[in-house]
């Protein structure tokens, strides 16, 4: 009997390490950092705290909350909205409004019974923020709830809007991608099963199509006006963030590592590139090039006829897209010793930061 | 190596068994009783040679030999391997199967967690775990609704205003009768191994009654069709002690 003392107690730790190596609690990071930036700032929402980061110096300037809070966790891109606040959906359930100059707190919505992983939308008609609960919640700029619409699964894709309507394009887990009045959350149309799950925001082409990209390993044109499918696109692994247009082409990266240009209106295959790495982070769009990441470490810099001009290696697992700040390229790695880089057009580095504790 | 042997044939079992029945809690049910029926042979080995060294361990012979060897440690082992090759019990036998068990025990809490998929981590990861065969896009994100539970979220039955957490308490009943149950008499009541074995069942759920209380509901279904169905094989085999449910008399200091 004596010979199971040890075993026992072996595997009362095993069982506890193993346990809790899996919890997915608010202490392990469960998502990637999400990015913004003012004139002035660079806002950083990783785990525990929304970093706002002097663009200048790449130095610290404040963070929120001060202290680490164990319910609070936050990965969703912040949002600046016109008059002034910092909007931060998190795990925690709540969307946060800050003082971007400060970080101090201005209100918290908290009616959600979910995560919040996505940012939320702001237009002139308030503030569209979705939930893993399956709704989007639209409030006023006070974060006061006007009304909330329900999708058939949880919505982990930020909305968009286009200048055409007062609408809002809401694409779900549960397959399908909705238009909804944003005035008053009245359903103008649904579309049909799109064959898989979407987490990425829809793409909005000026000349009426809206573009999803799916875990059916399909980009979809839809309708504006009626949710109808115009194009199919067959992509080689699972579409995760959105794809981005520009002058009638869709740019974007799948899970199997390859990148492409779609042309907008047919759904046709301008070109394609496979440079290495599963491709989660939505594209960058900068005047002469497109600039994204591979899961891999690097960051590619592509021209509009699909030539890599330029790569540069930052470390660690890139998967949060790359984010313009004036000048700058925000980039931001995990498993790495640093959760922002500052990198010049050109590629080169200029600062990086990395919190103290 | 974890991944391909362990994790990912489990996960794509559960997603397939999940295809079929459309209710990831009753895929979780039914997973866990399929992978308990797998490793039956190994559980019936084991609750065979643990009864075995118990009887052995009760016997006067190994008494003797405790008794006369005690000052020789090196002739005390000689003597009970003799004893052991004698009446043909091998000593590790109730080890083995319980440390070839474990792996799985593991790996079907972690394909569990793994397919729920909560967070966009654990959706990426998922990704890569998923069989060509399974038509994942069909079946993501997985339906997490069983009875009131949200199978992502911690469970609480909301009552009069408050959340009971009655999952939890039934995996804290369920893993502490199971290793009451479980826990063969002891030869010698008041040994190291014996007060070992009761802190055991005394920690243990609670161990795991707090992770049932923190963690995904889903996690929490699996312990409690987990300890359910190991006391349903002991049960089959004739093995369960009843008799460490009763209180126990005491002896009057003499």
């Amino acid at each position: 009997m004596k010979h199971k003392i040890p075993l026992l107690s072996l595997l009362l730790i095993l069982v506890a390490a193993s346990l809790s190596a899996c919890s997915g609690s608010v202490m392990t990071a469960s998502s990637w950092p999400g990015l913004a930036a003012d004139e002035q700032y660079a806002f950083v929402a990783y785990n525990q705290h929304i970093y706002a980061v002097d663009l200048e110096t790449g130095d610290e300037a404040w963070r929120y909350p001060e202290k680490a809070e164990s319910k609070i966790s936050f990965f969703a891109d912040p949002m600046l909205t016109g008059d002034g606040q910092l909007l931060a959906a998190g795990y925690d359930h709540n969307l946060y409004s800050l003082n971007p100059a400060t970080g101090r707190e201005n209100w918290i919505f908290s009616e959600s019974t979910d995560r919040l992983v996505a940012s939320p939308l702001v237009t002139e008609q308030g503030i569209f923020q979705v939930s893993a609960d399956g709704n989007l919640y639209a409030l006023d700029m006070n974060g006061q709830l006007k009304w909330t619409f329900e999708t058939g699964g949880p919505v982990w894709a930020r909305p968009a809007t286009n200048d055409e309507c007062t609408c809002i394009f809401l694409a779900s887990m549960d397959h399908r991608v909705y238009s909804i009045d944003a005035t008053d959350g009245t359903l103008l149309w649904t579309s049909e099963d799109l064959g898989g799950a979407i987490v990425g925001s829809p793409a909005i082409d000026p000349q009426g199509t809206i573009i999803v990209g799916t875990f059916g390993s399909e980009v979809i044109g839809l309708n504006a006006e009626t949710g109808d499918v115009d194009w199919r696109f067959a992509a080689q692994g699972w579409l995760w963030s959105g794809g981005v247009l520009e002058q009638g082409a869709y740019y974007t990266g799948d899970l199997q590592g390859y990148f492409y240009s779609i042309n907008a209106s047919t759904g046709e295959q301008n070109w394609r590139i496979q440079p290495g790495g599963p491709i989660v982070g939505s594209p960058l769009l900068l005047e002469e090039q497109i600039v994204f990441n591979t899961e891999t470490d690097t960051v590619y810099f592509v021209n509009f006829d699909g030539d890599i001009v330029d790569s540069q290696i930052v470390g660690g697992t890139l998967y949060a897209p790359p984010y313009a700040a004036g000048d700058l390229i925000l980039i931001a790695p995990i498993n790495s010793d640093i959760i922002l880089a500052a990198l010049t057009p050109t590629g080169a580095q200029q600062w990086t930061y990395m919190p103290e504790k | 190596m974890w991944n391909t042997l362990i994790i990912e044939p489990m996960v794509n079992a559960l997603l397939w068994i999940y295809s079929l029945v459309g209710n990831f809690g009753v895929a979780i049910i039914l997973f866990t009783i399929l992978i308990r029926l797998v490793t039956h042979p190994l559980t019936a080995s084991q609750i065979k040679s643990s009864a075995k060294m118990t009887e052995l361990q009760k016997s006067k012979q190994w008494q003797d030999i405790q008794k006369k060897y005690k000052d020789d440690k090196n002739k005390l082992a000689q003597e009970q391997m003799a004893l052991y090759k004698e009446l043909g019990i091998n000593p590790m036998g109730s080890c083995l199967p319980m440390l070839i068990q474990f792996p799985i025990i593991i790996g079907l809490y972690q394909a569990v967690t793994r397919a729920m998929a909560a967070s966009p981590f654990q959706l990426l990861d998922l990704s890569k775990l998923i069989y060509p065969f399974i038509n994942a896009a069909d079946l993501i994100p997985l339906k997490s609704q069983f009875l009131w539970m949200n199978l992502g979220q911690p469970e609480r039955l909301p009552l009069f205003g408050i959340g009971i957490p009655v999952l939890t308490i039934l995996v804290v009943i369920t893993t502490f009768l199971q290793s009451k149950l479980m826990t063969p008499p002891s030869a010698n009541p008041g040994d190291q191994a014996a007060q070992m074995s009761k802190m055991m069942n005394l920690y243990m759920p609670l161990l795991i009654g707090y992770f049932a209380y923190t963690l995904a509901s889903g996690l929490a279904l699996y312990f409690v069709v987990s300890n359910l169905v190991g006391i349903g094989q002991y049960a089959l085999l004739g093995r369960l002690n009843w008799r460490n449910l009763l209180p126990k008399k005491k002896v009057p200091a003499k």
